[in-house]
């Protein structure tokens, strides 16, 4: 208690003050906005599921017809499109999508959509890819995958630099989900049954709250940021691009409390890869196509010059980009390329629909 | 696997790697609390050359049945005087146990990042808009020597729990 003395007196009105903290407008308005934010995401946690059933893409554009109040939360991370002059472009492109698809599922808009739908379709790819009669090819597609999730926690531990005992935990996870694939589809080829019965299983598990679905997606985050660090001269220059979109209004409740220039990949992937909730930037997207092909329809609300047919075909149809894929091994060039020509690269292809700050899964 | 479950084994690993690593953090000790793994004591030494230095600082660390996923709830249970812990319940403002929570950080590191925390104030997004005024108005007198002195008054009382004295 010596110390004491040796102080500058101060007075003691200054002291205490610090009992009676009267907060500032600043603080007060922060504590609001969290508090909205929570509410917000507790309300997308209650009515939406991770993961939802099969949806005709027809109802799609019923999100766009009126903007009653339920539009902005049942559209996701990137809260709709808001006046009545922007869903014009959004319902043509709902339009085209329903002459190529035939189904959509719609993923939780909690800032892991892009991970989630990757992990979902891919599971779901790999469970079907059995029904092809070239069974013995697609069935060493789930090996391969596999092979590779097995194998990925001592790359994730020697070149992403993360502790093993904060791993494993989510690599077992990820492994048990690929044995489960395995299982489910021998049981359904010895017994013959209905697919879509043995595969609720899987989906249900995958539905679970902070169960298989969460603990997978960190994994897959957990990979991204492997890959990102492991050539960081590759994916330096592509940090800042913001979230794949120039729509300013896809500025998401997460990321609006801080926004930050990244000059190296470390802490870009210590900020907006390994948080959950984050959401995936292109240049995530980039790096965790890996092995597979992930093709995404761009809908950004854009009008589409649908009576221009013999001009420039990417004025009549949405935008759609192929990552990934074969592509890495093949060509010996790597990364996004336009979608044609990586078509039948490999055998494992996902596709999903993009709309500002979200990403749900389309079928065909 | 149950989420309570999932906790607990995580917490279990963490707790093994501390016993392994102990000398990694001397300024850092931890113990769960009790036969409920999701709840920890730590202690902090304050760092040198701040107004913390010499005290010893407990806190309260809770992990949800969602941890790892979701980062700890962590408090000041001893009385510190700095702009990023509420003066009076305690919580710490801190990005990495909010937004930027990474799974792959247990409670070891996270007590680490509160230790630097200490070293280095972030006076812009104050909980404690006293020690933040002062800071951000450049009057370092006024901090250290309120801090020092609340440092002395709440934080010289914990005998560290070491078996041998690091003195």
């Amino acid at each position: 208690m010596t110390a004491a003395s040796d102080l500058p007196s101060i007075s003691s009105t200054t002291i205490l003050s610090s009992d009676n903290i009267t907060l500032s407008a600043h603080q007060e308005q922060d504590i609001k906005t969290r508090a909205q934010i929570e509410k917000i995401e507790n309300e997308i946690k209650a009515n939406q599921k991770l993961t939802s059933d099969l949806i005709p893409i027809t109802e799609l554009s019923n999100l766009y017809l009126d903007n009653n109040a339920t539009t902005s939360t049942t559209i996701g991370d990137g809260g709709g499109g808001g006046g009545g002059g922007v869903n014009k472009g959004f319902l043509q492109g709902c339009e085209y999508l329903a002459t190529k698809y035939t189904n959509y599922r719609a993923i939780r808009g909690d800032g892991n959509c892009y991970y989630r739908a990757f992990l979902y379709a891919l599971v779901e790819n790999l469970y079907n890819s059995n029904n092809d009669p070239s069974s013995s090819s697609s069935s060493s597609e789930l090996k391969r995958i596999s092979d590779y999730i097995n194998s990925s926690i001592d790359v994730v531990v020697q070149r992403g630099g993360y502790d093993r005992f904060a791993i494993e935990t989510f690599h077992e996870e990820m492994v048990d989900l690929l044995s489960t694939i395995t299982e489910e589809k021998d049981k359904k080829n010895t017994t013959d049954d209905d697919d879509s019965d043995s595969f609720s299983k899987i989906h249900n598990s995958l539905n679970e709250e902070n169960g298989t679905s969460d603990y997978c997606v960190w994994y897959l985050r957990v990979i991204t940021s492997t890959i990102l660090k492991s050539d960081p001269d590759r994916f330096v220059h592509y940090l800042n691009d913001g979230s794949g979109s120039d729509d300013p209004t896809s500025s998401s409740t997460n990321s609006s409390f801080n926004t930050y220039y990244y000059t190296d990949v470390p802490t870009y992937c210590a900020r907006e890869i390994d948080p959950m909730g984050k959401e995936c930037s292109m240049v995530g997207v980039l790096a965790l196509a890996f092995q597979i092909t992930v093709e995404i329809e761009y809908m950004d609300g854009k009008e589409l010059d649908i009576k221009n047919n013999n001009n420039n075909n990417n004025t009549n149809t949405l935008i759609k980009h192929s990552f990934g894929g074969r592509l890495h091994k093949e060509g010996g060039k790597d990364g996004a390329s336009d979608g044609d020509n990586v078509k039948s690269s490999s055998a494992l292809c996902i596709t999903l629909l993009y709309r500002p700050g979200h990403y749900d899964i389309l079928y065909k | 696997m149950s989420p309570n479950l999932a906790a607990a084994k995580r917490l279990r690993k963490e707790l093994q790697n501390l016993e392994r690593a102990k000398e990694q953090d001397p300024d850092i000790f931890l113990i769960p609390d009790g036969d409920n793994i999701l709840r920890w004591t730590a202690l902090l030494k304050g760092p040198c050359d701040t107004p913390y230095a010499e005290g010893v600082f407990q806190l309260a660390i809770d992990c949800g049945s969602d941890y790892p996923l979701s980062p700890p709830k962590i408090k000041f249970l001893t009385k510190i005087f700095h702009p990023n812990v509420h003066f009076r319940t305690g919580d710490v403002c801190l990005d990495i146990l909010k937004k930027e929570w990474s799974p792959a950080w247990g409670v070891q590191a996270a007590c680490r990042a509160i230790l630097a925390l200490l070293s280095d104030p972030d006076a812009d997004s104050p909980l404690n808009c006293d020690a933040g005024n002062m800071i951000r108005g450049g009057d370092m007198l006024a901090y250290n020597t309120t801090a020092r002195m609340y440092s002395v008054e709440n934080a010289m009382f914990l005998a560290w729990p070491t078996t041998t004295a690091t003195k």
